[in-house]
């Protein structure tokens, strides 16, 4: 048992804050981010036994918060319009290119936003994200695609535009 | 790799970078500034990412899986449960074997004594059956004669378990050897038939079975030998 609860807690501290940003980026949500990671931790704590391996123990906590999301987002479906991720992400005193880029982030598809977001915060392979998200590898890769594209656009406009200004496609 | 896919791998997968990709880098300065472009990018990227997370997840996490028992782990996916269920069915399985082929022994036993029993004017003392006759009446049976097989004073045909078989007898050195010829393995080795008042042998011979029995203390060896040299299993020619 003590042994269960010290693993429980290294992984807790490994995973927690990328698990964190992941629900947050799909869901744009501070209280619902963290409803859903402590949610997925308790299921974790359920089944430790076949939890052996930390990355696999990763993939396993972003699926089953992806899963858990989708349930959730069947009931309660956050008007995303509305909130702005670059007003709640914490911004204060950081680079407007970054901010042009979180920006940039609500802007995405959920679809494009999501491939980058799993491989940014988890560090997946193609063939990996294609696994966890029950999808052929092309799509993974133009999903990929696609989402740096319009992102980098956002950027080089953010570096381009005025003082000022930043951030704002004219 | 060309210009184009070069660039489209940076899209996709900057940090997966192969052997192909990193000699493109080295070959062409415009991708290689595209690379420069890139890394910018993906640095603001995992900042934009990387929002701040509430301060104590962590503690606050453990607090609530503190009061949360953790669901026992299911029995069937318990390694010592595996091995133990494991090793009683392995003992099981053996032993049931074991039974079941015990039971099966003793109860082919039984049939052949039976069939003895049954034909009492088969062990009557009478003149030698010639091997000419010996073979018609074998050759329904499925069975070929090549040879003799001593000195036999009845050949017929009887059914075990369905098959028509050959049932003929021997005289040996103190009491008549019967003997059955049957075109189908019943049993997978050499088993012993033990009653009262009788002794014997099943075993298998090639496709067939052969069973021997006389009254106990008769030798069989010589009537096995003879009897598996000189039967063959033929066509099959059942009624």
């Amino acid at each position: 048992m003590q042994n269960a609860q010290l693993r429980f807690e290294k992984l807790v501290n490994a995973v927690s804050s990328d698990l964190y940003r992941y629900a947050f980026m799909l869901c744009r949500n501070k209280a619902m981010a963290e409803d859903l990671v402590q949610e997925t931790f308790l299921r974790a704590w359920r089944f430790l036994d076949s939890l052996r391996e930390e990355k696999k123990a990763k993939s396993w906590l972003m699926t089953t918060l992806r899963r858990e999301f989708a349930r959730q987002f069947e009931r309660y479906q956050p008007h995303f319009d509305d909130v702005e991720l670059e007003q709640i992400a914490g911004n204060e005193g950081v680079n407007p290119e970054v901010l042009a880029v979180r920006k940039g982030l609500t802007k995405l598809q959920d679809k494009y936003r999501e491939v980058l977001v799993l491989q940014v915060i988890g560090g997946y392979t193609g063939e990996e994200m294609a696994k966890m998200l029950e999808l052929p590898r092309a799509t993974v890769n133009t999903r990929l695609f696609r989402a740096r594209q319009q992102l980098r656009v956002v950027l080089e406009d953010a570096a381009e535009a005025p003082v000022g200004q930043k951030g704002r496609r004219t | 790799m060309n210009c184009i896919e070069f660039r489209r791998m940076l899209l996709i997968d900057p940090a997966g970078v192969d052997a192909e990709f990193a000699e493109h880098r080295r070959a062409c300065p415009a991708c290689a500034d595209a690379v420069e472009r890139s890394a910018h990018f993906e640095r603001r990227l995992r900042e934009a990412i990387n929002t701040d997370v509430p301060e104590n997840l962590a503690s606050r996490i453990l607090l609530k899986q503190s009061f949360e028992p953790r669901a026992a782990r299911p029995w069937w996916r318990k390694r010592r449960v595996y091995a133990l269920a494991a090793s009683l069915l392995l003992v099981l399985g053996l032993v049931g074997l074991q039974l079941s082929s015990h039971v099966q022994e003793r109860r082919l036993s039984e049939e052949f004594v039976a069939l003895v029993n049954g034909a009492p004017d088969a062990l009557t003392p009478s003149k030698p059956v010639s091997s000419r006759e010996i073979s018609a009446t074998l050759e329904p049976a499925g069975l070929d004669l090549q040879g003799s097989i001593g000195n036999v004073t009845f050949a017929g045909r009887c059914l075990v378990r369905g098959k028509i078989s050959g049932h003929i007898v021997v005289q040996g050195e103190t009491a008549p050897v019967t003997v059955f010829l049957i075109r189908e393995q019943l049993v997978a080795s050499r088993a012993v038939i033990n009653s009262d008042f009788y002794s014997g042998i099943v075993l298998p011979q090639g496709t067939g079975t052969i069973a021997i029995v006389s009254a106990p203390g008769e030798s069989l060896d010589k009537v096995e030998a003879q009897v598996r040299s000189a039967i063959r299993w033929a066509a099959v020619r059942d009624a």
